[in-house]
């Protein structure tokens, strides 16, 4: 696999990767306010595999995007590395994400005019390397979902679990420090779904990779190293 | 696959919107080529002519006499090597409403005095020696089928002859040829002025404008002073201006080709944003889940500018090239009826750069309208929307 680093030891245990200390988030629905996020307190060390679980509107698509910087707390602070996101601009936040986050999403996301290899290839764009090295990478990322043999298909022509697998390759061409997965297997049937769970579970376990990932079901729940229930955007309790 | 691919890809994935767009401003950037040429064809010689030929008319209107006595005072500047002088003859054959441009001229010096004309010795010996003889330009002897030694009666729309016969007796000595750059048509056809002078009743001696030709192009300013300066009081006072100047003011009397050219140019800035911005924002409506996307993988608000102004770029481009090319089509097809009277008439490269140049401005002005889109695009809501 050679793209991807194993890539926790016990000395990251040392520091948290992903430290949030007291995240709120508030709406405005009409003239009202409406708390999503009341006071969220959690570490998250590196090689973890978190999966959050709650009713709808229990806010861990909220707390997931927060982690992922695709949106800002009201108050409180994430730390990734112990360093405080708080203040960083857009492109600040492009660049981190760019360099340490893998996204998965529950509708794949994938670009209909790129064949698969090139939905893998994009987060690559983004640095100064060679077409080879590229290449290598896009190839060895589709044959850890299993997918050497659908490089050169578009979207279209792919089912949903290829579809996710897909994604789940562009996620980690970037070798990225976690991947954030949010209800990866939301949109499949239990064959593709258990598919997909099978690949993040190796990933955990073979390449320590750090994952937080929201799910309804609960025996996707149920493969990651630790469990967190959020419940009227509060943490209600941790299974280990 | 690199970037510029991905900018390609997006720019086809629906392929008649980009082919409707970009032959919308083909037709834009085609209409402007056209324009383009005309002005070329108008304008172009004059801008860049030398200022070595001066025209010399009367001060009241270009239509009022100068005498001829004024010849021993412009001849007496030794920066002016040679003088020719000249009259309309308002020819007309058979009926006045067919026109013939003919200009009666002082012979050999008028010639000498502008030497965009050329003609060959044998030809201007013939014409010299037949008080009526007549020159007749390249393009209107091809035109009209005019050869050497034809004869032919004109009447004159301004003057009368004092034997009170309607029409002017002339024969053909020679055919002329003007130079490619020069600011004058070549059209006119020249009789001798004393032929004119002789048999008119009125206004005898007189002449419409005198044509000096200079030693040193640098002193046009001064001497055009001094002759108005010399003549300001007299009778007729005098307007003198370069030849590329009286050109430009005669034409600007028939149509202002520069304004035009604004307006049309602006048309086209104008036409082009409305539709662009139409379908950028299109593009941008279908495919707010890929910005969120690539956003949320690490494209910066930066990258994606440059990504939507290459996008731009290549639409309006594309268009711009194919609306040239279809210009140059149709210029091509137009000169061999234009080219006769406009020369210049043809794309230039300034002309295509200006162009580009505009195309370029627009995919600039254009690929910031997405930018209000990217920051207030909620990411988690897109990549969350089914």
């Amino acid at each position: 696999m050679i793209p991807l680093t194993k890539q926790h030891s016990e000395q990251d245990n040392a520091l948290p990767l992903l430290g949030i200390q007291g995240v709120t988030k508030r709406f405005m629905k009409g003239n009202m306010p409406v708390d999503i996020l009341k006071g969220i307190n959690m570490d998250i060390q590196a090689g973890e595999f978190v999966t959050l679980m709650g009713p709808s509107g229990s806010g861990k698509s909220t707390l997931l995007n927060i982690i992922g910087g695709l949106d800002k707390p009201s108050s409180g602070s994430l730390t990734f590395a112990g360093e405080d996101l708080a203040n960083f601009s857009q492109s600040q936040l492009a660049k981190w994400r760019a360099n340490n986050l893998g996204f998965v999403f529950q509708n794949y996301q994938l670009i209909p005019v790129l064949t698969a290899a090139e939905n893998v290839e994009m987060p690559l764009l983004l640095r100064n390397m060679s077409k080879q090295e590229r290449q290598r990478r896009v190839s060895t990322a589709l044959e850890v979902v299993g997918l050497s043999n659908r490089q050169d298909h578009y979207p279209k022509e792919l089912s949903g679990g290829q579809e996710q697998r897909v994604s789940i390759a562009r996620a980690l061409v970037n070798d990225p420090k976690f991947l954030i997965c949010d209800e990866p297997t939301g949109n499949l049937d239990s064959l593709s779904g258990k598919q997909i769970l099978s690949i993040l579970s190796s990933l955990h376990r073979d390449f320590g990779k750090t994952i937080i990932m929201v799910t309804h079901d609960k025996e996707a729940a149920n493969i990651g190293s630790r469990l967190v229930r959020l419940q009227d955007g509060m943490l209600q309790g941790e299974a280990p | 696959m690199n970037l510029p691919t991905f900018v390609i890809r997006n720019a086809l994935r629906n392929r008649l919107r980009f082919a409707l767009t970009v032959g919308t401003v083909a037709a834009a950037f085609c209409l402007l080529a056209l324009f383009q040429a005309t002005s070329q064809g108008l304008m172009g010689n004059i801008a860049n002519s030398e200022t070595d030929q001066l025209i010399v008319l009367n001060k009241a209107s270009a239509s009022s006499p100068l005498p001829i006595k004024y010849l021993e005072h412009l001849s007496s500047y030794p920066q002016v090597a040679e003088i020719g002088y000249a009259d309309w003859f308002g020819g007309y054959f058979q009926r006045p409403e067919n026109s013939v441009p003919v200009i009666a001229v002082n012979g050999d010096a008028y010639l000498k005095a502008n030497p965009d004309f050329t003609l060959d010795p044998l030809s201007l010996r013939n014409w010299l020696a037949n008080r009526n003889g007549i020159l007749v330009s390249e393009k209107m002897a091809q035109r009209m089928n005019i050869l050497v030694g034809q004869k032919f009666s004109l009447g004159s729309s301004i003057w009368k002859r004092s034997d009170n016969e309607p029409y002017w007796d002339f024969i053909v000595s020679g055919i002329y040829q003007t130079s490619e750059d020069s600011v004058v048509a070549g059209l006119n056809l020249f009789m001798h002025y004393d032929y004119l002078n002789e048999v008119k009743i009125v206004r005898k001696n007189t002449v419409g404008a005198f044509s000096l030709l200079l030693n040193d192009p640098n002193q046009y300013a001064q001497i055009s002073q001094s002759i108005d300066a010399h003549f300001a009081n007299s009778g007729a006072a005098t307007s003198t201006m370069t030849l590329a100047a009286y050109a430009e003011a005669m034409l600007s009397q028939m149509v202002n080709i520069s304004e035009v050219i604004k307006y049309v140019m602006g048309v086209i800035f104008v036409t082009s944003i409305g539709i662009l911005a139409a379908n950028i924002s299109n593009n941008l409506r279908d495919r707010r889940k890929e910005v969120a996307l690539t956003s949320a993988i690490g494209f910066s608000h930066h990258r994606l500018f440059s990504l939507f102004f290459c996008e731009n770029a290549l639409l309006l481009l594309s268009g711009t090239g194919l609306g040239y090319l279809l210009g140059f089509a149709i210029i091509s097809v137009l000169y061999e009826q234009i080219g006769l009277f406009l020369p210049a008439f043809g794309l230039s490269v300034s002309g295509v750069l200006t162009g580009i140049g505009i195309a370029a401005g627009i995919s600039l002005i254009l690929a910031v309208l997405p930018l209000r889109e990217l920051y207030t695009l909620k990411l988690s809501e897109q990549l969350k929307a089914a």
